[in-house]
């Protein structure tokens, strides 16, 4: 078992607007084998990204546990382990796309997909650099824009950015949140491609997509709220 | 995957203190002047870890005892606590006296160590950047000359050396060689920084202060500044404290994040979920009013 989500509950609790609660998700449970991928549906509002976000500890769940199969720490609970084991986890086994690209200005293309290998501190600079030429060019995005800031992207670039730095450092685990939203149809293909073949080497995937339908085939489990 | 530095209960006290001080003051009371005695708890049980090559990032408002925590990891505040750093990071010629004989493992609490062991240590293993270059440089010495003086501290005596050593570093944080020999006096807001930096790093600290770095300085240059330091962050590998009470430079930088507030540690976590999930009321308030 890679993952093991039990009886997840997120609620935000909002000061601001006078001790307001709103229910992210609640009582999430499913599991996740090695190389399985599992898709996620559900209404708008319905609580899928609040789902990923907290196995990626982006939000901290209110209640439940996130037991995950790490290869560098043995079994943890995403939910309650310290800050640094997730930062390390995320450098080396978890990787996350969002619709958005969250990352520094000024910083080029190819400097933020090689970023997390540079932090692991695994692999020589010359290397990483091919490894990420590699991916952007599999993700079809034209050389001239490697070095260029990705501030001014269209928001297919942008988003295939993001799938190229989360898939960098071969994650074990890949949350997808519609990762796809802002893609034309040939680059969702080539992006399902991808993904199907790490899928195949071994990672296990939870995803959000808009379009299902384009994913069902290989999902291997579907997971509805 | 243990700390590189261990900071336990740090507590400062500004005034004679009383025992009110303590039931006064702090996030809950809105305060952190004693109502009793008037005393200023600027720091009070501050604990943390600090990994190697991490930075993390202090936020909160003015007051609530970020700089207070700088300057006494940079041992120019006493305080109550403790700090201590992983023997192994000792300077060779240091570790005689400052390892822990009974445990070995982390170095004696620095904060009880002697004047002179602490000037020793934190000439070797720590770099600061004040927000007012003036803190940090003599305004009226060359550019060059500013990194000369922490060369000549360390016994360096080789003029050709020094003035080397010196163009390397200011060629390194941007700021043109040829103008080395001009006092930071003349230079621009942004130019004063990256002088600062190249002092800071002089002997490659493994622990880099940097205390509201860009605050003051216009938008482009504020973020070329932390453009330069994430690049040598990168280059060099040392560790970071952040001070800012500018979410952004926080952001940008930092991985983990702590929110201070009168003297109290009131929330920490990783970045994204600090600003993405903020638990504690004030880091909410902080977040929403983020321009
Ligand atoms: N950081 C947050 N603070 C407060 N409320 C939040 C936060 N994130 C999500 N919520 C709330 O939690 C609920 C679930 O939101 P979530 O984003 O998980 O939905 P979703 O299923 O991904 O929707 P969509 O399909 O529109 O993306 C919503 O009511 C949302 O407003
Ligand atoms: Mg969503
Ligand atoms: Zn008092």
């Amino acid at each position: 078992m890679m993952l093991q989500v039990m009886d997840l509950s997120k609620v935000f609790l909002l000061h601001l607007l006078g001790g307001k609660e709103i229910r992210g998700c609640e009582n999430v449970s499913f599991n996740v084998d090695e190389g399985e991928f599992l898709l996620i549906k559900g209404p708008s509002g319905s609580g899928k990204s609040t789902i990923l976000k907290c196995i990626y500890r982006s939000y901290l769940p209110t209640k439940g546990d996130i037991l995950y199969h790490s290869k560098k720490f043995g079994k943890v609970n995403l939910a309650s382990i310290s800050d640094r084991m997730v930062i390390e986890l995320r450098r080396s086994e978890i990787g996350y796309v969002s619709q958005f690209l969250n990352v520094i200005p000024r910083v080029p293309a190819l400097e933020i997909v090689l970023e997390p290998l540079i932090q692991n501190h695994s692999i020589l600079k010359r290397e990483a650099r091919k490894r990420a030429e590699e991916l952007l060019e599999r993700l079809n995005i034209p050389r001239q824009l490697f070095d260029a800031y990705p501030a001014t992207f269209s928001g297919g670039e942008q988003q295939r950015i993001n799938i190229a730095r989360a898939l960098i450092s071969n994650p074990r685990l890949l949350l997808l949140d519609e990762p796809t939203s802002s893609l034309d149809e040939r680059n969702t293909a080539t992006v399902i491609e991808l993904l199907k073949e790490i899928k195949n080497q071994g990672t296990s995937i939870i995803g959000v997509f808009h379009d299902h339908q384009t994913v069902m085939p290989f999902a291997d489990k579907i997971f509805s709220i | 995957m243990e700390p590189l530095l261990r900071v336990e209960n740090l507590t400062v006290f500004f005034g004679k203190e009383c025992n009110h001080c303590l039931k006064t003051t702090g996030p809950k009371m809105e305060t952190n002047r004693c109502r009793a005695c008037g005393t200023i708890v600027a720091c009070q049980d501050v604990s943390f870890d600090l990994f190697e090559g991490e930075s993390l990032g202090i936020v909160g408002e003015s007051g609530s005892g970020k700089s207070t925590l700088i300057n006494v990891l940079h041992f120019k505040t006493p305080a109550k606590g403790s700090m201590f750093i992983r023997s192994e990071f000792l300077p060779s010629s240091l570790k005689a006296f400052l390892s822990n004989h009974r445990d070995g493992y982390w170095s004696k609490n620095l904060l009880s160590i002697s004047p002179y062991h602490k000037k020793r240590l934190r000439e070797a293993i720590m770099g600061i950047v004040y927000q007012q270059p003036s803190l940090g440089l003599r305004m009226e010495v060359s550019a060059g000359g500013n990194i000369i003086e922490r060369l000549l501290d360390a016994g360096w005596r080789h003029v050709g050396l020094m003035r080397t050593k010196a163009s390397e570093l200011l060629n390194k944080t941007e700021v043109p060689p040829e103008r080395m020999d001009e006092p930071p006096r003349v230079f621009s807001g942004g130019m004063q920084q990256r002088v600062q930096i190249a002092k800071a790093l002089v002997h490659t600290p493994l622990l880099l202060l940097l205390d509201e770095v860009t605050t003051g300085l216009d938008l482009s240059v504020q973020a070329r500044v932390l453009d330069l330091i994430r690049n040598l962050k990168n280059e060099f590998g040392f560790s970071m404290l952040v001070v800012s009470h500018d979410l952004n430079v926080v952001k940008i930088l930092c991985e983990r994040t702590i929110v201070m507030r009168y003297g109290r540690i009131v929330e920490a976590g990783l970045t994204d979920q600090v600003f993405a999930d903020p638990i504690h009321p004030y880091t909410q308030l902080l977040v929403a009013s983020r321009l």
